[in-house]
Formats: C-alpha cells, sequence, structure tokens
C-alpha cells in the first residue's frame, strides 16, 4: 500500500461506506455456504469464518476514524465484504461487492492514478448494469419493471402499468447517462445529481435501499466527483443563484481548518428555507444524515423515515453542486 | 506505475472481462447486473431413484423460491453444488423455474444447460 495520505474526500467516503456496512451488513450476517472458490471452505470453521469477517469490519470502521489507519481499516473492511460475497454464492450482492471493491481500491489509492481508478470503479458499475439490461428483453418491454412494482408496491402497480415499457427503457438510458456523464470532467457534476437523482427516485418509489447500495453509491458520487474546492466556493455569487439575495452572506467554512460546517453570519426567518438546505450540503450532516438513515432502516425497517432522510439528502446535494461557481481542478 | 495502482488496475481489469463475457453466458456474477430479474423456481431432487426431502434440497442450496436473482446464478449454484460434492451423493435435480412470471421452464442437472 501506498504511503501518500489520502485526500480528505476520499478518507471521507472511507470513513462513512465503512460505517455504513458496519451497521447495516453486519446484520445480515457472514455465513460462508457454497464459496465462490473452493478452498475457501477450508479456512475455518463456519463460525470462525463469521467471527473474524465481522471482527475486521468492525476493526476496519474503528481504524478509519485515525488517520494513519485509514488505508488499512478501508483494507480490512473492504476485504471483509469481498469475502463476504466470495464465501457464499447464493447470497451475491451487488451493494455489498460494490462497498468492498470500492474500499479495496481506497486502500490501495496512490498519486497519481488514485483519482481516476476510483472514478472508473464508478463508471464501470454503471457501464455494466446498462449493458446487462439493454441484453434483457424483458427490460425492453417492461416485463421486468411491472414484475417489480407488483412485488414492492402492489398499490401502485395498476396505476403504472401503461408506463413500464418506457420506465424499463428510461432506467437502461439513465444509467448510461450517468456513466458517460461521469467519465466526462465538464459534464461530471450533472452525472453527480443525476445519479443521486436515480438512487433517491427508486428509494423512495420501491422503499428500499438495498442493504449499504443506497448510501454507498451516492456518497461515491459525491465525493469521488466533486471537487472540494468547489464547496468551499459556495460562498461566491453563481449565475443559478446570484438572483436570490437568501444566499448572499453565506458561506462554507474552510475545509482544511477542520471546521466543516456552514456559517451564517446573520440569521433571519425569511433565509431558514434556502439555509437549511446549505447545511444540509455540508460532510458532517450529510453523513450523519446517512448514518441515520442507515440506523433507522437496519433497527426498525423504518423505511418511509429513511425515504424522507434520503429526499432531504438528495435536496442538499442538489443545491450543493447548483450553488457552486468554481470548475473543478482535478482532472 | 506503482504496485498499488497497478493492483487496483487489475481489479477493474477482472470487472471489465466480467461485463465483456456477460453476453456469452447466462450468470450475471460480477458484472454489476445480478439482480435485474425474478426467478421463481421449485427444485426436485433425486439420488438412487427417491425424492430427496425438501429440508435437505434447502441446506444443500440455500435458495429462497422467489429469487432477485438472474436464473443463470440459480443454476450456477445448483451446479457448483453438485460438482463439489462426492460423485456418490451427487442427486438428479430437476428445477421448474419462471423467469419475470413468464412461462414456466425446466432445467435439468445434470443433462441440459
Amino acid at each position: 500500500m501506498s504511503g501518500a495520505p489520502l485526500p480528505v474526500e476520499i478518507r471521507s467516503l472511507a470513513i462513512l461506506v465503512l460505517a455504513i456496512n458496519a451497521i447495516r451488513i453486519s446484520g445480515y450476517g457472514f455465513e460462508r455456504h457454497l464459496p465462490m472458490l473452493a478452498f475457501l471452505d477450508s479456512l475455518g470453521t463456519p463460525a470462525q469464518w463469521d467471527f473474524a469477517l465481522r471482527s475486521a469490519l468492525f476493526a476496519g470502521a474503528a481504524m478509519s476514524w485515525f488517520p494513519r489507519l485509514t488505508r488499512i481499516g478501508a483494507f480490512l473492511g473492504g476485504g471483509a465484504l469481498v469475502l463476504r460475497i466470495l464465501g457464499n454464492m447464493p447470497m451475491f450482492s451487488n451493494g455489498i461487492l460494490f462497498s468492498g471493491l470500492l474500499l479495496i481500491l481506497i486502500s490501495l489509492y496512490a498519486p497519481p492514478h488514485g483519482w481516476a481508478i476510483l472514478r472508473a470503479q464508478c463508471v464501470i458499475l454503471y457501464a455494466g448494469a446498462a449493458l446487462s439490461k439493454c441484453l434483457d428483453p424483458d427490460w425492453l418491454n417492461g416485463r421486468f419493471t411491472a414484475v417489480m412494482l407488483d412485488y414492492h408496491v402492489p398499490a401502485l402497480a395498476g396505476t403504472l402499468r401503461p408506463l413500464t415499457p418506457l420506465a424499463g427503457i428510461l432506467t437502461i438510458a439513465t444509467e448510461a447517462a450517468i456513466a458517460i456523464l461521469l467519465a466526462i470532467p465538464r459534464l461530471r457534476r450533472f452525472g453527480i445529481a443525476l445519479s443521486v437523482l436515480f438512487h433517491s427516485f427508486l428509494l423512495l418509489l420501491l422503499k428500499e435501499d438495498f442493504g449499504s447500495f443506497y448510501y454507498t453509491v451516492t456518497l461515491s458520487a459525491v465525493l469521488l466527483f466533486l471537487s472540494l474546492p468547489d464547496v468551499r466556493a459556495v460562498a461566491a455569487p453563481s449565475p443559478f443563484w446570484s438572483s436570490h439575495s437568501v444566499f448572499t452572506g453565506i458561506r462554507q467554512a474552510p475545509l482544511q481548518k477542520g471546521a466543516w460546517a456552514v456559517e451564517f453570519p446573520d440569521f433571519s426567518l425569511k433565509d431558514f428555507p434556502a439555509r437549511l438546505f446549505l447545511a444540509l450540503s455540508s460532510l458532517p450532516v450529510l453523513g450523519g444524515v446517512l448514518g441515520v438513515a442507515a440506523m433507522l432502516g437496519y433497527l426498525g425497517r423504518m423505511k418511509p423515515r429513511s425515504a424522507i432522510l434520503a429526499v432531504i439528502f438528495a435536496a442538499g446535494v442538489f443545491v450543493w453542486i447548483s450553488s457552486t461557481t468554481t470548475t473543478p481542478k482535478r482532472g | 506505475m506503482k504496485p498499488s495502482s497497478f493492483l487496483a488496475v487489475c481489479l477493474l481489469g477482472a470487472q471489465l472481462f466480467g461485463i465483456a463475457r456477460m453476453p456469452f453466458v447466462e450468470d450475471r456474477f460480477f458484472c454489476w447486473s445480478p439482480h435485474d430479474s425474478r426467478t421463481d423456481f421449485r427444485i426436485l431432487a433425486y439420488h438412487n431413484g427417491s425424492q430427496v426431502p425438501e429440508p435437505l434440497v434447502q441446506t444443500r442450496y440455500r435458495l429462497p423460491a422467489i429469487e432477485w436473482h438472474n436464473a443463470g446464478n440459480v443454476k450456477q449454484v445448483i451446479r457448483t453444488a453438485e460438482l463439489r460434492q462426492p460423485p456418490e451423493q451427487r442427486w438428479q435435480v430437476r428445477v421448474t423455474y419462471r423467469i419475470n412470471l413468464g412461462p414456466e421452464q425446466v432445467w435439468h442437472h445434470p443433462g441440459s444447460q
């Protein structure tokens, strides 16, 4: 592993992804059954396997909070999640695999290619998903969408049935568009917004966060593709918001000082809604919202509450993105 | 390129291989689309001419009756589970399944793809 310090966005991503998986995935257990690779069956008893992977994930989540140990924590936690996938073929999961690979790639981060590699992981995720659906006639004729709606939201399924062929094609187009937009530097912010809105829409419609997938994929889109200098420039008048005096005087504290908060020089009730949105766009609040959503989902399966939190999260990201003025400084 | 970056690129390359093989295979492991169809299935297994009790079938495969996985993944689970058994303990398996609530299909192992 490289000794180069992790950029703050990547370190934040590691901490959040590990925390969310520790809350959300550890509840499912790390049962080993019919591993992808036969030799994994010979590594201890199933109980020892479960204990080792669970411990590695929790240890990794704890270590990630210490700057010098974040890489090792990401490797431990990511390795545990990837082994969870390799150790149980019947319970294969996209969400767990994505979290695991992302954490391992973070642990391997090294300039000058580190950013490009992590971003490529997100692009590959969407490209693979879009291509697979293109090859499946049931996605093109709407059959899968109809079946999914019947299962997840039977009350709405009848009403939405005429739209199912269009919904299937729109899903493919959206996933392909996200892959393309994220891959083109000057269009990245549209890719981020589309990704967050797409996954939040699915979460709201299906009332399902797919384990840790919703949180990991939206956090990755924001933290890997949105340049932090953009965040610091929230104070400057932007073309989008310049006509809204409500945003004047609001600025985000410099992140390098460790004060991840939005500063409000003066406060009035009239400005509250806009300021609430801006406050929600600060990194710790984003992390907190996601953490609470994950915890609610895990502890009580209170999906509507998780969904409300997710909408607030998406709104915050939207305002954050549309309030920025500078172009990304990294390639 | 640093060794850590090389390893990372290899991980990405493996995923690209998984995506590239997608049009030529039935399973959907490691190509970011395992959950893109619903498979409803019933597994009947036979050993030495007798039907294997359902709890034993469940113990061996651990598959739910409704699986939000590609049918190819389900078949691969059964295929792998049987291959890892000693020859005298392997079962003949008959799977009736529906993809996305479509027409019923039948798959045998060993014997058909």
